[in-house]
């Protein structure tokens, strides 16, 4: 219970980081955040846990509540399942299935503030989305050495 | 008991679906205020320490490898420095104060003036939070400027806080006109640091470089306010419009005061 509070605590740290140090198109660090949490404590908690930073992160942004609950707790659960039926997990798998998860995250608040809300995203500068993505791969790949979520992970699935 | 969770969780994911339909049919939901709150306070206090960690770096590389009958001079340079930074810090603040007593006098749909204290943290939306909300005034669609053009609108409104959206982003839309042809169009954000002006017809003659105003038609910037100037035009062959690329009269990212203008 306490590593789950302290890393909602970190969830509201990397938001912090990314509306303070990033101007323009921010990676997704949450995402990242919710790969490893998965990864270190396994698929059910992971899946929860995406589910809160998905609720943080909706609440904050004040729009819909809603598309960052399902798209964290869908990363959750795919990143879960994926880890579960691999042998070996390391820093490509990880790197790809992170890239992979942005992109259908990415598409995902796309579709979902197109046919939930009168917001509209028609408009919007493609390279603002294709940078984010780059963010967060970048940030996956800094973040894979020092979390080293295999060490923890033996023992949760 | 594996296929449980997956039922509860595809009941959940039901839910949230059903939730985002209501949403979108009735509303969006009351904002949880209290969510706000950590990120104020660490984009507050993440500054400070930012600031005493500078100080303390600073005041160490002055100090080491220095004679010691020179650390009276060192650290009285180095207060001086100090003082001499807080200088800097308070005239940069009175320039930006005077900006907005300037417009305070010259404006008489001045509400209030206003701290941004957050952005927005995803990667969604240009919005910006204020420290301003309902008791100092501010209503839905006022208008958010600073001496150099406009910011963007007022969205959401809490008690003591605001948010702004931004010029910028992809849910902004603008009744702008051509500065010199007189043309009229409507500047929308990109969800970058750029507009797009639209609706204006392959038959006019745009120059880069030319600046955008505000027409007023929108019923909620005000009219002759500059926005930006023209960067890139670019006519398409079975287009009937032109697209018109905006860069922004300020750099957005930088604003730290804004001055709340009435509808």
């Amino acid at each position: 219970m306490r590593g789950y509070l302290s890393y909602l605590i970190f969830v509201y740290l990397v938001l912090s980081v990314q509306a303070v140090v990033f101007k323009g198109a921010k990676p997704d660090l949450v995402l990242v955040l919710v790969c490893y949490y998965t990864l270190t404590f396994g698929r059910s908690k992971g899946i929860l846990f995406g589910i809160t930073a998905g609720l943080i992160m909706d609440s904050a942004s004040g729009f819909l509540l809603g598309p960052n609950i399902i798209s964290k707790s869908l990363a959750a659960f795919f990143i879960g399942s994926f880890r579960e039926n691999l042998f070996h997990w390391n820093v490509y798998v990880n790197t790809l299935l992170v890239a992979f998860l942005s992109i259908v995250d990415a598409l995902w608040i796309y579709v979902c503030f197109g046919v939930f809300s009168d917001i509209s995203f028609v408009n919007r500068s493609w390279s603002v989305s294709i940078t984010g993505i780059l963010f967060t791969i970048a940030a996956a790949l800094l973040a894979f050495p020092f979390l080293n979520p295999q060490r923890k992970s033996e023992t949760a699935f | 008991m594996l296929k449980k969770k997956y039922v509860i969780f595809a009941i959940f994911l039901i839910f949230v679906l059903a939730l985002l339909n209501y949403q979108s049919t009735q509303g969006i939901s009351p904002f949880p205020k209290f969510l706000l709150y950590p990120l104020k306070l660490l984009e507050q206090g993440g500054s400070a320490v930012l600031r005493t960690a500078g100080n303390v770096v600073n005041t160490y590389i002055m100090i080491v490898g220095k004679e010691a009958e020179n650390n009276g001079l060192r650290e009285r340079i180095d207060e001086l420095e100090k003082e001499k930074n807080r200088f800097v810090e308070i005239e940069k603040e009175n320039i930006r104060l005077k900006n907005i007593l300037e417009l305070k006098s010259k404006r008489p749909d001045y509400i209030t003036a206003a701290v941004i204290f957050s952005r927005d943290p995803s990667n969604w939306f240009q919005v910006f939070w204020i420290n301003k909300g309902k008791s100092s005034g501010i209503g839905k669609d006022m208008v958010a400027v600073t001496q150099k053009g406009p910011v963007g609108r007022i969205d959401r409104i809490l008690d003591e806080e605001s948010s702004i959206v931004l010029i910028t982003d992809v849910n902004s839309s603008v009744a702008v006109r051509l500065q010199s042809s007189r043309v009229e169009g409507i500047l929308e954000g990109r969800g970058d640091d750029r507009c797009t002006l639209k609706y204006v017809s392959k038959e006019i003659d745009v120059k880069i470089g030319e600046e955008v105003v505000t027409s007023g038609m929108d019923n909620i910037y005000p009219k002759g306010l500059l926005i930006g100037r023209v960067t890139a035009i670019t006519k398409e062959g079975g287009e009937l419009f032109q697209v018109i690329e905006v860069d922004p009269s300020q750099d957005l990212n930088v604003v730290e005061e804004v001055t709340i203008l009435k509808k």
